[in-house]
């Protein structure tokens, strides 16, 4: 699954580290969720998506397997 | 998760009591429950004085322990630890099969060749046992 994560994160000029306190996880799962390595639960899904007030759809794209 | 400090102090009383008990059991020549005495009383002296250090350590030093949670917490952190300890599992089981031959090559006795495939068993029961149960929850 595809994320802007690392792209808003920048746009809003914060810190791995600031976004991962702000979440509550280690900053190494935000940096897994940026490189795309780890999907995140839908707690977090939410969280993220509350945290830049945005959709969890305008965070996450969702590209189904090729049959 | 983290046991009680009642809990933690009882077993460490118990774990010393026990090295005692190993001393005088091996002062008397009774070298098993000496071994036993000696073994179970250092792991529990051992195991419950480092908690009880760690312990000490996160309350003088609270930003540490905050990330500590912190990380315990972290889902990408159990997700870890979830499958490195399936995949410990399925490998710990590839090497049991080894077990029981390796004892009848060393001439045990039947009792522990039977015991050491009962283990082999008893790891396939509990994880279908595990899967019926979360299957139930989830």
């Amino acid at each position: 699954m595809l994320n802007r994560l690392e792209e808003l994160r920048k746009e809003r000029g914060i810190k791995q580290e600031e976004l991962a306190e702000a979440l509550q996880v280690s900053r190494q799962t935000i940096g897994s969720l940026e490189n795309g390595r780890y999907n995140p639960s839908i707690t977090l899904a939410f969280k993220l998506a509350r945290y830049f007030k945005l959709s969890i759809e305008d965070i996450f794209i969702y590209e189904e397997e090729p049959q | 998760m983290n046991k009680p400090v009642w809990l933690e102090k009882g077993l460490l009383i118990l774990g010393a009591l026990l090295i005692a008990a190993g001393v005088l059991a091996a002062l008397k020549g009774a070298e098993v429950w000496a071994g036993l005495g000696l073994g179970i009383g250092a792991g529990l002296v051992g195991a419950n004085t480092a908690t009880a250090l760690m312990r000490r350590y996160y309350r003088r030093h609270p930003e540490e322990a905050r990330q500590k949670r912190i990380e315990l917490g972290d889902e990408r952190n159990m997700a870890i630890r979830y499958q490195a300890k399936a995949k410990a599992f399925d490998r710990m089981i590839l090497m049991m099969i080894a077990v029981p031959f390796l004892l009848i090559a060393a001439k045990s006795p039947l009792w522990l060749v039977l015991s050491a495939v009962g283990l082999y068993l008893l790891a396939y029961l509990l994880q279908i046992m595990y899967m019926v149960k979360l299957g139930k929850q989830i």
